[in-house]
């Protein structure tokens, strides 16, 4: 079970997930970003503070919105993951990827 | 040990594969395995039933099922998931590269990546017409 919610901040828009993202819900972090990037909202915050758990799934629904977003000149940028969702994103390189930082603040005063 | 082998039979559909990650990690839990193996095991069994039900069943699996069978050895658990959908071994997918460019990638396709990091070793077998992937996990 994941709980996500967005908010407009200064110049970002931040998408707070919590919970564990697996395949049963990924969907609908997908969903949460396609919809913000489909408004326009192209730089996004993904501060992922309270997810203890990602699997390969939650994985594909952020590159696949970074990829998007690249696209048209915005970005995802992470805050705040656990010692293991950062290992998956190391494991698959997107650590050299994504812009990671360790405070949310940090990250939505990085646009 | 004391701890004799279980099995565990669920529909094979995404609602309950959370119920095979649970039983697993139940069981390495039981085992007295580190918190770093429970989870290891956990997330490749998450990975191994989403791609039996993606792939194999092609999300049509409601009237199929996937059997997860844990067998403590001397040294490790060794998992076993099983499926009766068509022939397939995960194992001979190349690997992703994780220093590919952005654009250059597909969205998906880490899992059983994972699984092989995860895991000491994953083999897979077909036998009376079944999948059968074997996973082990060192204590």
């Amino acid at each position: 079970m994941i709980d996500i919610s967005v908010t407009t901040v200064e110049s970002a828009t931040l998408v707070e997930v919590s919970g564990r993202v697996d395949s049963m819900n990924a969907n609908q972090l997908g969903e949460a970003l396609m919809a913000e990037i489909d408004k326009g909202n192209i730089n996004l915050v993904l501060d992922l503070a309270g997810v203890e758990y990602m699997s390969s799934a939650g994985l594909r629904e952020i590159v696949s919105a970074l990829k998007k977003v690249k696209r048209a000149r915005g970005d995802v940028r992470v805050s705040q993951p656990s010692d293991r969702v950062l290992e998956i994103f190391e494991m698959a390189g997107l650590d050299t990827i994504l812009q990671i930082f360790d405070t949310q603040v940090e990250a939505v005063g990085s646009y | 040990m004391g701890v004799k082998e279980k099995r565990l039979t669920i529909p094979a559909t995404l609602e309950k594969v959370e119920e095979a990650c649970e039983f697993v990690s139940n069981f390495a839990d039981d085992l007295g395995m580190s918190d770093d193996a429970v989870y290891h095991c956990y997330l490749s069994v998450e990975e191994v039933c989403t791609n039996v039900i993606e792939h194999g069943y092609k999300y049509k699996g409601d009237d199929q099922v996937i059997e997860v069978v844990c067998q403590p050895q001397s040294d490790h658990l060794r998992i076993v998931i099983i499926d009766d959908a068509a022939r397939f071994d995960p194992m001979v997918l190349n690997d992703p590269d994780p220093s590919a460019p952005l654009l250059e990638r597909g969205d998906g396709g880490w899992g059983v990546f994972f699984v092989k990091k995860f895991m000491n070793s994953v083999d897979y077998r077909y036998e009376k017409n079944r999948n059968q992937l074997i996973l082990k996990k060192h204590f």
